[in-house]
C-alpha cells in the first residue's frame, strides 16, 4: 500500500510517497493512518494527523482521502476496504490560485 | 482549449486561449465574454518576529484528477441558462509576482449571466478542486495557504 502525500503533507513528510504494510484485516483508512503514524508520525502529527476524542487517529480538519482517484471525506472513506498494493492520497485542504 | 491544469511552461498565452474560446462560439447566441485571471500578488505578511513579502507562489495539482474536477465545474456552469461555454485553465509550477496562475472564460447571452457565472465558477474551483498554493517569501520562509 502506498500513501501519496500532496501539498503541505508532502513537505512535512519530506517525500511524495510512503510505502506501508497493512496486514490482512487492517486495510482500511484507519489502518492506513495507524501505519502512516508509525512510519512518519513525528513529522505529521498535529498537522496532517490528529488524535480523535476516542483516542484513535484521524486526519486533521479539512484533509481528505483519495481512493481510486475519488476524493472522499474521512467519514465517506470509513467503510472502504483498500486494495492490497493500491494507492491512497492524503490531501490537504484545497487552495487554488 | 479544454478545461484543466497545465504546467506553466506549456501554457499558451492568454491571448491565444481567449481567441480560441471566442472563435469557437461563432454563430452562437453569445453577447458577452467575461474573463477572470488570477495573478500573483505581492503581499506583506506578519511573520514571526517581523514582516516579509511574497516573492513567488507554487501551485501543485494532481495530474488528471485536478483537470477532471475543473472540467466538471466548467460543464455544470455551462449548463446554466444563458451560459454557452465555460473554460477554466489552471497553470501549475512556480510563479513570480504579477504572473497569471489561472484563467476562467465564460461565454454568456448577456453580461449579467456571465458575471454571476464567473463568480460562482471561481468560488467553486477554489473550494472543490485538488490544488494547493504555497507562498514563498522574500525572507526565505514559506507557507501553504488554506482558503
Amino acid at each position: 500500500m502506498t500513501a501519496l502525500l500532496f501539498g503541505e503533507a508532502c513537505d512535512l513528510a519530506g517525500t511524495r510517497s510512503i510505502e506501508l504494510h497493512l496486514p490482512d484485516g487492517t486495510r482500511t483508512v484507519h489502518g492506513l493512518l495507524q501505519a502512516l503514524h508509525e512510519a512518519a508520525g513525528a513529522r505529521l502529527h498535529g498537522k496532517v494527523l490528529a488524535s480523535s476524542e476516542a483516542g484513535g487517529l484521524v486526519l486533521a480538519p479539512g484533509y481528505t482521502f483519495m481512493v481510486n482517484k475519488r476524493i472522499l471525506a474521512p467519514r465517506e472513506a470509513e467503510d472502504i476496504v483498500l486494495e492490497d498494493g493500491g494507492e491512497v492520497g492524503i490531501l490537504p485542504p484545497f487552495s487554488g490560485g | 482549449m479544454r478545461s484543466g491544469t497545465i504546467p506553466k511552461d506549456k501554457a499558451p498565452p492568454f491571448g491565444e486561449i481567449y481567441e480560441e474560446f471566442r472563435t469557437s462560439m461563432r454563430g452562437h447566441a453569445v453577447g458577452a465574454i467575461v474573463t477572470f485571471t488570477g495573478t500573483v500578488r505581492e503581499d506583506a505578511k506578519e511573520h514571526g518576529a517581523g514582516a516579509t513579502t511574497t516573492r513567488q507562489i507554487l501551485i501543485e495539482a494532481i495530474e488528471g484528477v485536478s483537470s477532471e474536477h475543473l472540467q466538471r465545474i466548467a460543464a455544470e456552469a455551462a449548463a446554466r441558462p444563458g451560459i454557452e461555454k465555460v473554460t477554466i485553465v489552471h497553470l501549475t509550477g512556480t510563479f513570480e509576482i504579477g504572473e497569471p496562475m489561472v484563467h476562467v472564460l465564460v461565454g454568456a447571452s448577456h453580461r449579467d449571466e456571465g458575471f454571476k457565472a464567473i463568480e460562482d465558477v471561481v468560488t467553486r474551483y477554489k473550494k472543490e478542486t485538488p490544488l494547493w498554493k504555497k507562498e514563498i517569501y522574500t525572507d526565505g520562509t514559506s507557507r501553504w495557504i488554506t482558503h
